[in-house]
């Protein structure tokens, strides 16, 4: 690095043409950028970030809805109330949890066990694949209602069931009780969402070059082997993937508790979804400020909880972000 | 693709705006409970046909809810100051409504005259700032009623005393003998009414206590550890215990219920609003009790001791308001003033078979159902009523007291969930928290 | 499992979870051609005679044709946008020509509202729409959503945009293409299988919104299916017959969509969508 003009004069070309690339090529196009972006950041934030920022400003004030919609600020006092003195909350954050943790772990194994089946080139495939993907396709208030036909106690299918196989003492109100009225509700999504997680897989399945499993087979591993030793490692960014995303729905869980138990019985199936909106639109109070702090709270739980799980369960495979 | 795409798109918006401009100002706006029963909704045909033809050139568009829907809507709608029914069906649930501000004060422009006094009183309240207006023109009034299956009775050998009121242990051995006949005691379905499965306890509380100490209790002013009302959860949970409700009770909805009642037979009793009648009294396709049911009354159980005997709850139920805020208050408070009219109540009480907050003339109600208006008179000859329905309990309890009494009371105890005094401690702790 | 015996023998389970994945809704389609009364004789009962009349009943007596047509009218009109903007965003936010300053925390941000529970936004949206005139619209209803479920959109496209290789961009520009053309004509049709799986996910999602309609829609004319179900049950609960036809009628559209596209379903899946 001394003075060594030649040497100096042989790195200057390379230099102005790094210069040139940079100004020719990273030019942004702004233009292009505005148009594709634009509408989709107009509408987003107009009826996505604006309505969960006046939720975060809500949750430090009282919003009586009688009373013209006035702001009363309160600072903290919400939340203090709701994590020292609110055991409907408590109560409902542990169904909710239960709901975000059961869910996957019964979901994505039951799933993956479909879409293997299927992969083993079981007869009928297609028509099969079909039947299990079908319950994903109605909506909440339509499974709401098959499913409290199936709870019937005295022409459900379920007791029927039950009956039919000579465990006619075990038939039940399924809905009836707090310990058997949320996984009867666990076990209607799992219903909805196995079809849909198994078709997930097998495409993932699908799309692992054959030449992976084609190798496997040269190094004589049976077929259970492969599955478990191959296949399985192989599929763990979407299988975790699933599992983050069945956690993130099942703990923001309202549609089908509305439907079908309201929250009952005695607080057995309250989520912290339902509770909210009862909070909002059903409680004499006409208070916002307080829902809204418990939507936040659970906002900032949610997000806390599937950041760890992503840290833990993922290893390179991050999310994309 | 593209071009299509676009083309579709432009399409339904613009169908689906020119939908959203079709609603003109002109027309007033009126939603209702009741989309089901045929009776109720004839009286309120009648009362748009009275203001359409007295007010000519001016529509009125009702819209059919089930009011479990309804309330939120309204809620938001007012909330947001548009988007709201001139003219609304109104009632108990919601009692934060008056104080909100949000119905106008009808105290002037409806011919009272035609309105009972007590009705009108029901509805003269405080409302925003403490205001006293009167908020809601009283068009069904109903008490609650035990209804049973007399056949059922006859069956299982059951006599009813000519006072029609049983005494605590004869009211828990009918219960009994229901059980043990393999019949539910009651045939209620709390799928859709929070207040379903009060009814009884309601009754036996009141029967207890007397209103005025029965009011106290639901205000918060009187301990839920009371002996007295302890006394009658226990009494209550012995019934429960008995099998007084199907197992079907959580899933089961209101009209259900009324099917099973009636239709299915699977219960000895009833216990519910006297508006039973309206969806009980149609046609049998269309969800009615078959030709030939037989139907009785039951006044309340006499509990040992008890200072509301004879006692028997009666109020306000479905009800007219006016939004405060509608553009065409004047027209609007026209509507609600059409059911002031004896002729209405007249009719509504010949078609529906329930009692009413207008004005009638018995003399003059020539109806299909007589039968059962004679029965009402003879069970209930020396009914002391007393203005309260277990619908109403929401209307007298703190923020938060309902719920808890909606847990414990329509779901917890009657499905053996909890015992009498662990409902009694919660109760009495949301007393204590309640704001 | 090579062994024709090992396939058939693995039918066995299959066929014991299609029953209890089958069995509820098949039962729901057997009451939806049978009376009420037939039923409430017999719940298990064969639809015979099939009283399909049923179906037209629930269409003109019961209002279908109403919901049907709204239903329609709001998921169309929020499939095509929400594909349409969502794929253009997702390109921007996959191809490294876009990469302006503060494009990551934008998805990241974009990517967050996935987890925030909707139903306190409802009062917050509710007041934008009125403030708009657009409350008690379909219009109102097909803009809130398609914000909903542009985040997921984006996500998938965006993966799908992300792989494709840089090579060809570069190709079609030495062609002369610019960002617009270029997006329209090369990127979007490479990513028809991914765009066919984000629209089955769409409409499935749209056909059965719920709690947003609930809110944003009162009058009866603006009912789509899910809130004409909702109605119907609470208070025509003991008309069984009647309300499992409506049922059929409120799911045989997307099974009839999926039942068309379910391969290319399965392809845009298999292409990496859900790949991450």
């Amino acid at each position: 690095m001394s003075a060594d003009p030649a040497g100096r004069a042989a790195a200057l070309p390379r230099l102005g043409a790094r210069a040139a690339t940079r100004r020719a090529g990273p030019r942004r196009p702004w233009v292009a950028i505005g148009v594709f972006l634009g509408p989709t950041l107009l509408l987003y934030f107009a009826f996505a970030i604006y309505p969960v920022l006046v939720t975060f400003y809500n949750s430090v004030h009282t919003l009586r809805m009688d009373l013209g919609m006035v702001y009363e600020f309160v600072g903290l006092e919400h939340f203090r109330e709701i994590l020292t003195s609110d055991e409907v909350f408590w109560k409902a954050a542990a169904n909710s949890l239960t709901w975000g943790l059961v869910a996957p772990i019964v979901d994505i194994p039951l799933a993956l066990g479909l879409a293997l089946v299927l992969h083993a080139r079981v007869p009928f495939a297609r028509f099969f694949r079909t039947v299990w993907f079908t319950p994903v396709l109605m909506s909440y208030p339509v499974v709401g209602v098959i499913w409290l036909w199936v709870y019937n106690y005295d022409w459900g299918m379920a007791n029927l069931v039950l009956r039919a196989v000579g465990l006619g003492s075990h038939a039940q109100a399924w809905l009836a009780s707090p310990t058997t009225a949320l996984p009867a509700l666990i076990l209607v999504t799992t219903w909805m969402f196995a079809g849909f997680n198994m078709v997930v897989l097998l495409a993932a399945i699908h799309a692992i070059p054959g030449d992976y499993l084609d190798a496997a087979r040269v190094d004589g591993a049976g077929a259970a082997r492969r599955t478990i030793h191959v296949l399985v490692p192989l599929l763990r960014p979407t299988l975790v993937n699933l599992a983050i995303l069945d956690f993130i729905g099942k703990m923001k869980q309202f549609a089908l508790v509305w439907v079908m138990t309201r929250g009952g019985p005695m607080w057995g199936t309250e989520t912290v979804a339902t509770y909210v909106v009862k909070r909002a639109f059903e409680w004499k109070t006409l208070d916002l400020g307080y829902p809204s702090a418990v939507a936040v709270l659970w906002f900032v739980i949610i997000f806390g909880l599937s950041y760890v799980f992503m840290r833990l369960l993922q290893r390179r495979e991050a999310l994309e972000f | 693709m593209r071009r299509t795409t676009i083309g579709v798109l432009a399409a339904t918006l613009i169908l689906s705006l020119g939908a959203a401009g079709a609603a003109q100002a002109a027309q007033l706006q009126w939603w209702s409970h009741w989309a089901v029963e045929d009776s109720k909704k004839a009286v309120l045909f009648e009362a748009k046909r009275r203001f359409e033809a007295k007010h000519p050139g001016h529509t009125v568009e009702i819209t059919f809810y089930e009011k479990k829907n309804m309330w939120p809507a309204l809620r938001a709608a007012f909330t947001a100051g548009s988007g709201f029914p001139d003219v609304f069906y109104y009632d108990n649930d919601v009692p934060e409504f008056m104080g909100a501000g949000w119905l106008a004060d009808l105290s002037q422009g409806i011919r009272w005259e035609n309105i009972e006094p007590y009705g009108k009183a029901f509805w003269t309240r405080p409302g925003p700032a403490g205001k006293v207006g009167t908020w809601a023109i009283p068009v069904e009034a109903a008490s609650d009623e035990i209804y049973f299956n007399k056949k059922l009775f006859r069956d299982l050998g059951i006599t009813v005393p000519a006072s029609f009121a049983l005494t605590q242990d004869q009211f828990k051995d009918v219960v009994a003998k229901c059980a043990k006949g393999g019949y539910a005691a009651f045939a209620t379905g709390a799928a859709d009414r929070e207040w379903a499965a009060m009814y009884i306890p309601d009754m036996l509380l009141l029967s207890k206590l007397g209103y005025a100490d029965a009011r106290k209790l639901y205000q918060g002013e009187l301990s839920w550890k009371d002996p007295r009302v302890a006394e009658v959860f226990r009494y209550y949970k012995e019934l429960v215990d008995l099998g007084a409700y199907a197992k079907t009770l959580t899933s089961m909805t209101l009209a259900e219920a009324h099917r099973y009642f009636h239709t299915e037979q699977k219960a000895c009793m009833f216990p519910v609003g006297s508006w039973y009648t309206g969806r009980a009294f149609v046609p049998p396709e269309k969800g009615g009790q078959p030709q030939g049911f037989e139907l009785g009354l039951l006044n309340y159980p006499l509990m040992k001791d008890g200072k509301g005997h004879g006692e028997k709850m009666l109020g306000v139920a479905g009800s007219l308001a006016v939004a405060a805020k509608s553009p065409n208050l004047p027209l609007a408070v026209e509507v609600a003033n059409a059911f002031a009219d004896v002729e209405v109540g007249n009719m509504w009480m010949a078609k529906t078979g329930i009692q009413t907050g207008i004005k009638t003339e018995p003399g003059r109600i020539d109806s299909p159902i007589k039968w059962y208006f004679d029965e009402f008179a003879k069970v209930n000859r020396t009914s002391k009523w007393v203005d309260l329905t277990a619908q109403q309990v929401k209307l007298l309890m703190k923020p938060g007291v309902w719920e808890v009494y909606v847990a414990t009371v329509n779901q917890g105890l009657p499905n053996r969930l909890i015992g009498p005094d662990e409902a009694l401690a919660k109760l009495e702790d949301a007393r204590l928290k309640g704001k | 499992m090579r062994g024709r015996a090992g396939r058939w023998l693995l039918l066995i389970p299959v066929v014991a979870y299609s029953v209890f994945s089958a069995g509820p809704y098949v039962w729901t389609a057997m009451m939806s051609l049978r009376t009420t009364d037939e039923i409430y004789r017999s719940h298990y009962g064969l639809p015979i005679p099939a009283h399909w009349e049923k179906y037209h009943r629930a269409w003109t007596e019961f209002g279908y044709a109403t919901y049907f047509r709204n239903s329609a009218i709001v998921t169309v009109a929020a499939v095509a946008l929400v594909t349409v903007l969502g794929a253009m965003a997702a390109f921007v936010f996959a191809r490294r020509r876009y990469a302006f300053p503060g494009r990551e925390p934008l998805f990241l941000l974009v990517f967050l509202s996935i987890m925030f529970p909707p139903q306190i936004m409802l009062l917050a949206l509710f007041q934008i729409l009125v403030q708009y005139k657009l409350f008690n619209t379909l219009t109102g209803l097909v803009l809130v959503y398609v914000a909903t479920e542009l985040p997921l959109t984006i996500y998938l496209l965006r993966a799908f945009f992300a792989q494709i290789p840089t090579e060809l961009e570069e190709a079609a520009r030495i062609d002369g293409c610019g960002d617009w053309r270029l997006f329209w004509r090369v990127m979007l049709p490479m990513a028809l299988p991914a765009v066919a799986t984000t629209v089955i996910l769409n409409f499935i999602y749209f056909w059965n919104e719920f709690l947003y309609a609930v809110v944003f829609i009162t009058r009866q004319q603006s009912r789509t299916l899910p809130l004409a179900i909702q109605f119907l049950v609470s208070d025509q609960y003991f008309d069984i017959g009647m309300l499992a036809t409506g049922l059929m009628i409120a799911t045989l559209p997307v099974l009839v969509l999926y039942l068309f596209l379910s391969e290319w379903f399965v392809k845009g899946m298999t292409a990496g969508a859900i790949k991450g």
